[in-house]
C-alpha cells in the first residue's frame, strides 16, 4: 500500500496537478472552439511538456486529452456545432434541448456523462494494462517487429477511406524515418549533405506541422470565405440537473461507457463511432425511444460517456503494447517516446513508478473535468464567438515557438512549415495524417527489431513464422490488409454499376 | 482522367521518389542481408507501387466530392503561408541582427518579439479585422505573453 502511495505521489505533487489543471481547461477551451482540435492542442503541448518530468508532462497532456474530447460538447449543445468530431453524435440531442429551454440540464449532463465515462475508462486501464503488460512480457525483437507492423497496417488502412492513399502515407512515413543515421551500422542515410539532418527529422516540429499548422490553414479557408465565426448563440437557460435525473440514467452511462472502452482499444475505430454505437444502444434500451431525436437527456448521456470512455481505452494498447489507437494516441506516443519512454510491456517492468504516475494523472484529469466542466458551461458560451482569424494567427505563433523550443534550433521551424504545408495538401487531397506519423515514429523501432532479429537467427527469416506470437500478429496484419482491400473493391463495383445504371441528365453543354 | 487530383499527387509521388531512389543508390553497400539501404528501398518500392495504384484509380474513379475551395481562396492561403514562412525566416534573421548589437541589453527575444508583433498586426489585418484596439492591443499583448511563458517561465533563449 505504502509503496503504491509513493509510486502515485508524483501526480498529486502541486506542480503536477497545476499541470493538470491547466491542460484540462486548455483542453476544454481547445475542444470547444470550432476550428481548434484535440489532436492540435496535443501537438501544440507536446514542445512545452518535453522539459517537464515524465508524470508532471503527461498530466498536461492527458487533461488536454479528456478536457478537448469533453468540451466538444459544450458548442454542440449550445451553438449547434460540434468543438470535435467525439461531439458529432451530441448533435442529434443537444441543439434540441437548447430550442426547448434546457441546454443547462444538457451540459451538466455531458459533463457528469463524460466524468463517469472517463472515470470508468481509467478504472479499466489500471485493471487491464498491467495484466496486458505481464501477458507480453516474453515478447523477444521479432514480437516487437510485428507489433510495429501490426500498428502501422491497421492505422494505414483503417484511418481513410482509400486503403492504398493510408499506405502512401505510412511508406512516405517509413522514408522520412529513414533520413538521419543508420540505427545499427552508423551510416548517414539520405541526409542529402544538410548538417542538420545528420540528427534525423524532429518528431515534434513534423507533428506540430502535420496536425496543428494543416489545420490552421484549412480553418483561414473558412475564414477567407467568410463563414468562420458565424454561430447561433444558444441563450443559457437557469434549471439545472437533478440527482434523479442523473441516477435515472445509471445503466446508460455504464453500457456507454462499455461500448466506449471496447472502441477504443480496437485500433483505428475512433470516439466518433463509439458515440454513434452507444446513441443506438441508448435507443434501442430506452423505454421511450419515440422521443430520441426530439431532444432527450438520455441520448446526450450516451454519446457524451461512450466519447469520454474511448480515452482510457485507447490508452490500453497504447501503454501496453505501443500500438495507439487514434491520431491523439499517436501523438501521445511520440510525447512518450520523446520523453525516452518506449511503450510496450517493458515500460511496466523499467518505468513502473512513472506508469503508475501517469495512470493516476488520468485519474486526476477525469476529476478535474468534473469540477472545471461544470464551472465552464456558464463562461465558455461566451468564449467560443473569439473570431477564428485572431485565434489562427496566435496558433501560429505558438506552432513556431513550439517547433523552436524542441531544440532551440530555427532549422526545426523551417521543418514545421514543411510539414504544415504537406499536411495540409494531404488533407486536401484526402490522404491520412495519421499513418504518416506513426510510420516515423515505429520505422525506426520496426527496422532495429527486425535487424536485431536477423542478426540473432543467423539471417533465417523463418524465425517470424517459428514464434507463434509473432506468426499470428504478422498473419492478422495480413488479414486485415486482404478484408480492407476486398471491401474497398467491392464497394468500388457497386459505385461502378450506380453510376452506369445512373441516366445522363446533364446538358450537351455541362457534358463538354 | 476522372480524378485530376489523385492523377496529380501520384505522378509528384513518383517524381519523390525518383530523388529518394537517387539518394539511396549513393548509400553504402552493406554485406549484411538487411543492410542499410534495405529500408529506404522498401519504403519507396512500397510508396511507387501505390502510387501507380492511385494513377490507375484516378483514371477510372471519378472523386466523391470537390474537396477543393474556389481558386482565389486557394491563392490567399498559399499567400497567408508565404507570409507565414517570412515570419519564420525573419525571427532568425532579426534575432541574429539584435545579437550582433552590443550595446543592449538583452541578447534573446528581441527578433521574436518584434517579429511576432509584425506577423500578428499583419496577418490581423489580412484576415480582414479592422478595429484599431483589436490591431494594436492582441499583438502587443499576445507577445508579451509568450515572451513571458517561454523566455522566463520555461527559460528558453528565444531568437
Amino acid at each position: 500500500m505504502l509503496e503504491f502511495l509513493a509510486d502515485v505521489r508524483p501526480a498529486f505533487e502541486i506542480s503536477a496537478l497545476a499541470a493538470n489543471a491547466c491542460g484540462v481547461s486548455l483542453g476544454i477551451l481547445f475542444g470547444a472552439m470550432p476550428g481548434l482540435t484535440a489532436a492540435m492542442g496535443v501537438a501544440l503541448l507536446i514542445p512545452l511538456s518535453f522539459g517537464m518530468p515524465p508524470v508532471e508532462a503527461f498530466s498536461i497532456l492527458l487533461g488536454m486529452y479528456a478536457g478537448a474530447i469533453y468540451g466538444g460538447s459544450i458548442t454542440a449543445i449550445l451553438v449547434g456545432t460540434p468543438g470535435t468530431v467525439a461531439a458529432a453524435a451530441t448533435l442529434l440531442e443537444g441543439p434540441k434541448l437548447t430550442a426547448k429551454g434546457q441546454s443547462l440540464k444538457a451540459l451538466q449532463m455531458a459533463t457528469y456523462a463524460s466524468f463517469i465515462g472517463g472515470l470508468a475508462s481509467a478504472v479499466v486501464l489500471v485493471t487491464c494494462a498491467p495484466l496486458l503488460a505481464t501477458a507480453a512480457m516474453s515478447f523477444g525483437p521479432a514480437e516487437y517487429f510485428a507489433i510495429a507492423v501490426f500498428a502501422l497496417t491497421v492505422v494505414a488502412t483503417l484511418s481513410s477511406g482509400n486503403m492504398l492513399k493510408g499506405l502512401v502515407a505510412a511508406f512516405a512515413g517509413l522514408f522520412i524515418s529513414t533520413i538521419g543515421i543508420d540505427p545499427v551500422s552508423g551510416d548517414f542515410r539520405n541526409t542529402f549533405d544538410v548538417a542538420e539532418l545528420f540528427n534525423g527529422i524532429s518528431i515534434v516540429p513534423a507533428l506540430v506541422g502535420l496536425f496543428a499548422v494543416s489545420q490552421v490553414l484549412l480553418s483561414l479557408e473558412d475564414v477567407f470565405m467568410g463563414k468562420a465565426g458565424i454561430v447561433k448563440h444558444g441563450e443559457l437557460s437557469r434549471q439545472g440537473l437533478t440527482l434523479g435525473e442523473i441516477w435515472k440514467e445509471r445503466v446508460n452511462f455504464l453500457r456507454s461507457s462499455l461500448i466506449g472502452i471496447v472502441t477504443g482499444i480496437i485500433p483505428a475505430t475512433g470516439a466518433s463511432a463509439a458515440t454513434f454505437i452507444a446513441y443506438a444502444e441508448a435507443k434501442r434500451f430506452s423505454k421511450t425511444p419515440e422521443k430520441f431525436g426530439t431532444g432527450t437527456l438520455e441520448g446526450v448521456a450516451a454519446t457524451e460517456s461512450a466519447n469520454n470512455a474511448v480515452t482510457g481505452g485507447a490508452l490500453i494498447p497504447l501503454m501496453t503494447l505501443g500500438v495507439p489507437g487514434d491520431v491523439i494516441t499517436a501523438l501521445l506516443l511520440g510525447a512518450l517516446m520523446i520523453q525516452g519512454l518506449s511503450p510496450g510491456p517493458l515500460l511496466f517492468q523499467e518505468h513502473g513508478t512513472i506508469v503508475s504516475g501517469i495512470f493516476a494523472a488520468f485519474f486526476i484529469a477525469n476529476i478535474l473535468m468534473l469540477v472545471l466542466g461544470l464551472l465552464a458551461v456558464r463562461v465558455l458560451g461566451k468564449v467560443v464567438h473569439v473570431p477564428t482569424g485572431i485565434l489562427m494567427s496566435i496558433v501560429l505563433t505558438l506552432c513556431a515557438i513550439g517547433s523552436y523550443a524542441n531544440n532551440n534550433a530555427a532549422f526545426d521551424m523551417g521543418v514545421m512549415a514543411v510539414f504544415g504545408i504537406i499536411g495540409y495538401l494531404m488533407l486536401k487531397a484526402d490522404f491520412p495524417q495519421p499513418p504518416m506519423l506513426l510510420a516515423m515514429i515505429l520505422g525506426p523501432l520496426a527496422e532495429s527489431n527486425f535487424r536485431r532479429t536477423l542478426a540473432i537467427s543467423r539471417d533465417d527469416f523463418s524465425v517470424f513464422f517459428t514464434s507463434p506470437i509473432a506468426c499470428v500478429i504478422l498473419c492478422i496484419s495480413l488479414a486485415i490488409v486482404c478484408s480492407v482491400a476486398w471491401k474497398e473493391h467491392k464497394a468500388l463495383k457497386i459505385r461502378t454499376i450506380e453510376n452506369d445504371n445512373t441516366p445522363d441528365t446533364s446538358t450537351t453543354a455541362e457534358r463538354f | 482522367m476522372k480524378n485530376r487530383m489523385d492523377g496529380i499527387a501520384a505522378l509528384i509521388l513518383l517524381a519523390l521518389c525518383a530523388i529518394g531512389a537517387y539518394s539511396t543508390s549513393q548509400l553504402p553497400k552493406s554485406h549484411d542481408v538487411v543492410g542499410t539501404g534495405s529500408l529506404p528501398t522498401l519504403a519507396l518500392v512500397g510508396l511507387a507501387l501505390c502510387a501507380l495504384g492511385i494513377f490507375w484509380q484516378s483514371l477510372r474513379r471519378a472523386p466523391k466530392d470537390n474537396a477543393l475551395p474556389p481558386r482565389a481562396i486557394i491563392v490567399k492561403v498559399v499567400l497567408f503561408f508565404i507570409f507565414f514562412s517570412i515570419y519564420l525566416w525573419g525571427m532568425t534573421a532579426i534575432g541574429d541582427f539584435f545579437a550582433g548589437l552590443e550595446w543592449l541589453p538583452w541578447q534573446h527575444g528581441g527578433g521574436f518579439a518584434v517579429s511576432t508583433v509584425l506577423f500578428l498586426f499583419l496577418s490581423l489585418c489580412f484576415l480582414g479585422r479592422r478595429n484599431p484596439w483589436e490591431l494594436l492591443l492582441i499583438p502587443l499583448l499576445s507577445t508579451a505573453c509568450l515572451l513571458v511563458a517561454f523566455g522566463w517561465l520555461f527559460q528558453i533563449m528565444l531568437p
